[in-house]
């Protein structure tokens, strides 16, 4: 019988993380022209239900895009990715991405991101439409 | 973009509106910025989550002033062709549909990103719009 180890996709995503700290979080500010006090002023911030200055939903969400580069080379064609954002990540986390095959025939991903601690801040899926080409294309495997 | 009219509440969106157009340059500046964060590539090579940055930045200037609080609760990506370092994008924004969940008031807004007539992302942003 078959198993996902044989099917040529990979099992899991490359895990990646990165700390979500001020200089990140302003860097991440400047690429996306979003300069909501909530992310980068500690004092406006503090006056929020959030208490402290929380990280943009999609520097998390990016994480996962650069998981799946760093797994398959480059961006496979055709890529369909559909998440919840969960949980706010305060300034200063840890987080780390990453996703496992879930449905080989569909190339479907079970995708998230997630604290140091585990908990999740982004879930969701991502389906390789294209994975016989991938698979015929030699994509690295981890 | 300005300020000025009326704020951007959920009475105000007509699903099926065009909201805003906005054009994004990938040049290295931006992409600069994207490696500090997330680390060197090859040279040459675009990181494709720039592209759902670029998504922000064009859902953020296509219209306001908008209400404080407003949650980005959900994101669909649908990744067409790549792009390189310098490419220009065309952003289009619109309110795909809106919906009270109970209390809540879901906003689902739409963004394509196109190099030329070649579409290169697709997304919806879903909210829950605080007023």
């Amino acid at each position: 019988m078959e198993t996902l180890e044989d099917c040529g996709l990979p099992r899991e995503l490359a895990l990646v993380s990165l700390v979500a700290g001020p200089e990140a979080v302003a860097r991440y500010a400047e690429v996306t022209r979003d300069f909501n006090p909530l992310h980068l002023d500690p004092e406006f911030a503090a006056q929020t239900s959030f208490g402290r200055p929380i990280a943009h939903g999609t520097l998390g969400l990016n994480l996962v895009i650069e998981a799946l580069e760093r797994t398959f080379g480059t961006l496979p064609f055709d890529v369909r990715v559909d998440v919840r954002f969960i949980a706010p990540v305060p300034v200063g986390t840890t987080i780390r991405a990453g996703g496992k095959l879930t449905d080989e025939a569909t190339g479907t991903y079970e995708i998230f991101v997630e604290t140091a601690s585990g908990a999740r801040v982004v879930e969701g899926t991502c389906i390789v439409a294209r994975a016989p080409e991938i698979r015929n294309t030699g994509a690295s495997h981890t | 973009m300005t300020d000025a009219g009326p704020l951007w509440d959920f009475d105000r969106f007509q699903p099926g509106e065009t909201l805003g157009r906005h054009a994004v340059a990938l040049d290295d500046a931006r992409l600069a910025d994207w490696q500090a964060i997330y680390g060197a590539r090859t040279e040459g090579s675009l990181p494709s989550g720039m592209l759902v940055a670029a998504m922000m930045e064009a859902y953020l200037e296509a219209f306001s002033p908008r209400p404080p609080g407003n949650i980005h609760a959900a994101q669909t990506l649908a990744f067409g062709d790549p792009v390189q370092p310098g490419d220009r994008l065309d952003a289009e924004v619109s309110c795909l549909w809106k919906e009270m969940r109970k209390t809540r008031r879901w906003v689902g807004f739409g963004v394509v990103l196109r190099k030329g007539d070649r579409q290169v992302l697709a997304g919806e942003i879903r909210t829950i719009w605080a007023r």
